[in-house]
């Protein structure tokens, strides 16, 4: 049985499908879809992220769209090390 | 009690302990930086396991310099050091130091392995009574638990037998070589208190012994070597 993602893990796989875009823009429901979110917990995550400085948003119209910046993919490059050292002791995040 | 080391590895074992203390500060930097992230209390066992382990071979180091210091003219043909000797101060205080610090570390690092496990408690109790149980099986197979030294080691290998069997079933589920890394060092330590006990039969398992000692910590450095690079 799959146990349940913690907070981080969340975040990271939020991070992971907007930085798989490499630089392009991605729509919310892309990431809900690819990260398996409720929309709920998605926009939760979106805006912790907004505010860490992470990710930007842009609007056009009628749609949202999210982009990685610097600082979060070097967030993103730290948490890649934190997770092959918890993988090495199989202390998961 | 009196602890023989071979000539030829005289003082050998004083850089071996100072590497193995170096490398105990990474892993504890490096498993600080692992809590940082996620405030999961295994990473902060983990890092106050790795703090305390560093310590000890601090002690040891210190304790041993002196032992080797004092006691180069006891050397022929093998080295005897008394730990217990009441005339040298940091001997006795890097021996018991490292002693004590040492397996605080290792009940911190096995704690942080149980605390992760706390959901599957048949699993996280399982090697701790595993054991309990093989416990009196080392008391009959080696008759010689009379010292501090000895008491120390065969809880070692305790503590540390626990922590291999964490590491192995984490290899086992992840397959990969950071984690086969880590339980290859995990088992290089525990034989090297293994071998420790083993110093009254044969001198030179005190150098195999330190031998094993740096391959699990090399093995451990290796890992990290592999986590941080980009």
């Amino acid at each position: 049985m799959n146990q349940r993602r913690s907070k981080l893990q969340v975040v990271a796989d939020v991070l992971r499908v907007i930085e798989m875009e490499q630089g392009r823009r991605v729509k919310p429901t892309h990431i809900l879809y690819k990260a398996n979110l409720s929309h709920k917990l998605l926009k939760e995550h979106l805006n912790t992220l907004l505010q860490k400085g992470y990710i930007n948003v842009e609007i056009e119209g009628n749609h949202t769209y999210y982009k990685i910046t610097p600082e979060g993919q070097k967030f993103m490059q730290e948490l890649r090390k934190i997770e092959k050292l918890s993988q090495a002791f199989g202390l998961p995040i | 009690m009196v602890v023989i080391v071979p000539l030829w590895f005289w003082e050998f074992s004083s850089t071996i302990y100072f590497i193995a203390m170096v490398i105990g500060i990474f892993l504890s930097y490096f498993s600080f930086k692992l809590y940082n992230f996620t405030s999961k209390k295994q990473h902060l066992l983990l890092h106050i396991a790795f703090i305390f382990i560093a310590a000890s071979f601090l002690a040891i180091f210190v304790g041993n310099l002196e032992s080797y210091y004092n006691f180069q003219s006891s050397c022929n043909p093998n080295c005897i050091i008394n730990p217990n000797d009441p005339t040298y101060f940091w001997i006795r205080f890097g021996n018991y130091g490292y002693y004590s610090t040492s397996l605080i570390g290792y009940a911190f690092l096995a704690l942080s392995y149980w605390y992760s496990e706390k959901k599957n408690l048949r699993f996280a109790l399982l090697p701790a009574v595993g054991a309990i149980v093989q416990s009196p099986t080392i008391y009959v197979l080696f008759p010689f638990v009379n010292t501090y030294f000895n008491i120390f080691h065969i809880l070692s290998i305790l503590f540390v037998s626990y922590i291999v069997l964490y590491t192995l079933k984490n290899y086992r589920k992840t397959k990969s070589f950071n984690s086969l890394l880590v339980l290859s060092g995990f088992v290089a330590i525990d034989f090297y208190h293994l071998l420790m006990y083993l110093i009254p039969f044969y001198a030179e398992t005190f150098a195999l012994a330190h031998f094993a000692l740096l391959i699990g910590f090399g093995s451990l450095l290796f890992m990290l070597i592999r986590v941080n690079r980009k």
